[in-house]
């Protein structure tokens, strides 16, 4: 075995329970799979947990070994962290991290709890973590326009990337409002507020929808680089060859074919427009002197600030 | 230039190819353009069977001639 597989089989594995919104029950099911993974004879841990003071959140931790909580303080404020160097030092088989895309507080060896999953995976411990589809660096702006609120803590693409699994938790946004009327979601007195801002019908809608295609971008993605990447044949010109019985794209893929000619941004603009419209992935290629393409950037879907930042200059 | 470009959008798995209007040729070239054999627009199709290819035009030329009636058009001058 080489040394790169030898460290690929040491790193542990990443399992994301991603959800539109909070409350949809990915806390639980993280908890839920976990306490069948501990079944099992696996040696499980949470390395944190945070219930909202959910009761059946709080009901499925039940018989799970909990590290406790660090005690930090910013500020004169006493805070809470993910004892980051306990977890490790406990090497469970498993560790349960909820929040993957908090922020944690200054003076911890991390900012992000990202970044302590990524050492607790390193360390060859399996992680199952959550995260909501708004706290995705990419879909931050589109999020905002849909629903009027900004999210501040988020968490680069490249992490749920790294996710060996991504789960979708769905909940229709009448289920979900059902839930938070019934005291399920936030305290009684959060209820009404959390009603006529953020939990809104139409503003679930589309959280749903982008959580949706979210997950469905990352399962293609992953289904043609898995399945694509031993069958990179070529041709009798040395070209890549088309994949004969490997697999197909389903969602549409749009490839647009640049010089660095002004007249070229048209093709960029229209490439974009097209894509956003078909929301479907879109690859630049710049022709340079030399006939060499460039690789621009390739974009998910959806709009991200890069993306946009990038095309206002273009535009 | 097209052995590169169907490289890049077999290896990318693209279904869409969205492209400028190729330049126009010289010569005896100019007969054939844009879709002679051995144009990019042509080989882009050949070799990336079941794929759509899209010239994106310049939207300020709709309306004028196209390029032999503009040839006529001067020589009429």
């Amino acid at each position: 075995m080489g040394d790169n597989a030898r460290v690929a089989s040491d790193r542990g594995h990443l399992k994301v329970f991603i959800g539109m919104a909070p409350g949809v029950g990915k806390t639980y099911r993280m908890l839920q799979e976990g306490a069948a993974e501990a079944d099992n004879g696996r040696d499980v841990v949470v390395g944190y947990l945070e219930s909202h003071g959910r009761a059946e959140t709080v009901a499925q931790a039940e018989g799970l070994e909990i590290v406790p909580r660090r005690h930090v303080e910013y500020r004169g404020t006493p805070l809470e962290e993910m004892d980051l160097p306990a977890v490790l030092a406990r090497k469970s088989e498993l560790c349960l991290i909820d929040e993957l895309a908090h922020t944690n507080a200054p003076g911890v060896e991390h900012e992000k709890r990202f970044e302590d999953v990524r050492d607790v995976i390193e360390a060859g411990v399996d992680v199952f973590s959550t995260v909501n589809v708004q706290h995705l660096e990419s879909l931050n702006d589109q999020v905002t326009q849909l629903t009027g609120s900004r999210t501040r803590e988020t968490i680069p693409d490249e992490v749920l990337s790294m996710a060996d699994e991504v789960v979708l938790i769905d909940l229709t946004p009448e289920a979900l409002i059902g839930r938070l009327r019934a005291g399920k979601v936030y305290p009684a007195e959060r209820v009404p507020a959390a009603l006529n801002n953020f939990f809104k019908i139409e503003n679930l809608s589309a959280l749903r929808e982008t959580a949706l295609r979210q997950v469905a971008e990352g399962v293609e993605v992953k289904r043609l680089v898995r399945e694509q990447a031993p069958a990179l044949r070529r041709d009798e010109e040395g070209l890549p060859a088309p994949p004969k019985d490997g697999p197909q794209a389903i969602a549409e893929r749009l490839l647009a074919l640049a010089t660095l000619a002004p007249h070229s941004e048209r093709v960029v603009r229209r490439a974009w427009r097209s894509s956003d419209w078909r929301r479907c992935a879109v690859s630049w290629r710049c022709l340079e002197r030399g006939c060499a393409w460039r690789k621009a950037k390739m974009w998910p879907p959806s709009r991200s600030a890069s993306r946009a930042s990038w095309l206002r200059r273009m535009c | 230039m097209a052995a590169v470009a169907i490289g890049v959008a077999r290896e990318l798995a693209a279904t869409y190819v969205l492209m400028g209007t190729p330049a126009p040729r010289r010569g005896l070239g100019r007969l054939s353009w844009p879709i002679s054999d051995r144009s990019l627009l042509t080989r882009l199709l050949r070799g990336l069977p079941g794929v759509d290819v899209r010239i994106i035009a310049d939207p300020t030329l709709r309306g004028q001639g196209s390029e032999a009636e503009q040839t006529l058009a001067a020589e009429e001058v």
